[in-house]
């Protein structure tokens, strides 16, 4: 009887872990499908890929991450900046999304600071 | 039996934890639109109006080549309607009254107008030069010192962004080039043009950004 249920738990225990498996798989494998297609130039697909990444694992702060990336390379700099913000909240210490976070903002600051120092040189 | 079923499972416990721990990144270069100063998508129309100007040419229409110069290149690059008007200026200081710029446009919702202040001037600027002693000899009475002269212009451009449905100054930027020409025979117009040129690469710069290679980190994990 005894034996039974521990062999019950442990199938609970590994269907779950294998479904819960399954989803992580299918987020990474469209993660690094995004990746192949980023390389070959095919940024609409790539986003695609992450956005499917996304939906099978809503806490991937690789497709979050990626997702930035894309948006940045289409001029969606507002939509950039939320996504890198989101993967550096499920992972601040992130070197990688911190790198990209950093050079995103400076892109965004640098003509809005030009236009600033225009209008203090003319005071 | 048992012994080896235990190892087999702490082995694949052991391989997906080291698959999930490391991280992979991988380094791309992205050509990256710059981010403009301003955005112009949500905006339907830019109406460039005429400009300001301090002082007149003569034989020159320094506003109409202006305002059809801004209002052809931008229309390559600006996804929306192009036009252009021509306005009454009576001060400089026109840009700060908002009432002038609400009643300008019958429509103004979606629209942005395009002006602002300009002034082209150009002076001859002559030097007495040292003579090159190479050159051939004139005989004894060869002066040994020359004028030199040059022309040069100087175009100053303020740009402003109005918006003509509240009057309010979107954007605003000063631009000045200058140039000197060898030969007093340059023409102002060629002069204004190539002026024009080299302010229009850094305003396009402000108003559509430029690209640039830039590098990111992809993660595949």
């Amino acid at each position: 009887m005894r034996k039974n249920l521990v062999a019950a738990l442990a199938l609970i225990c590994l269907s779950s872990a294998f479904f819960a498996g399954c989803g992580a798989f299918r987020s990474a494998d469209q993660l690094k499908f995004g990746v192949w297609a980023s390389e070959k130039n095919l940024w609409d697909e790539a986003i695609f890929r992450w956005k499917k990444a996304l939906a099978a694992n809503p806490k991937s702060v690789g497709a979050h991450n990626n997702l930035a990336v894309a948006y940045e390379k289409k001029g969606l700099f507002e939509e950039a900046l939320k996504e890198y913000e989101l993967a550096l909240k499920l992972d601040p210490e992130n070197t990688y999304v911190k790198s990209n976070y950093k050079n995103c903002q400076e892109n965004i600051q640098a003509p809005k600071k030009e236009t600033k120092d225009n209008k203090d040189e003319k005071k | 039996m048992k012994k080896n079923s235990g190892f087999l499972i702490l082995a694949i416990l052991a391989a997906l934890a080291v698959s999930c721990a490391t991280e992979s990144s991988v380094k791309v270069k992205v050509v990256i639109p710059g981010s403009p100063a301003v955005r112009l998508d949500p905006y339907r129309e830019i109406v460039v109006a005429a400009f300001w100007q301090e002082t007149e040419l003569k034989d020159f229409n320094l506003n109409q080549a202006l305002v059809n110069y801004l209002r052809d290149e931008i229309e390559h690059q600006f996804k929306g309607k192009l036009s252009s008007k021509t306005i009454s200026w009576e001060n400089a200081q026109m840009t700060e009254n908002k009432d002038f710029w609400k009643q300008l446009l019958p429509e103004p919702q979606g629209c942005l107008i395009l002006t602002g202040k300009a002034q082209f001037t150009q002076d001859v600027r002559k030097a007495l030069l040292a003579k090159d002693r190479r050159a051939i000899d004139d005989g004894p009475f060869t002066p040994e010192k020359a004028w030199a002269a040059r022309k040069s212009f100087s175009l100053k451009l303020g740009i402003y962004l109005i918006k003509p449905d509240t009057g309010e100054v979107l954007f605003q930027r000063d631009f000045q080039e200058a140039m000197d020409y060898e030969g007093q025979k340059q023409m102002a117009e060629f002069a204004f043009f190539d002026l024009l040129q080299k302010i229009k690469l850094k305003l396009f710069r402000l108003l559509f950004g430029s690209e640039k290679i830039q590098e990111r980190y992809l993660l595949s994990r």
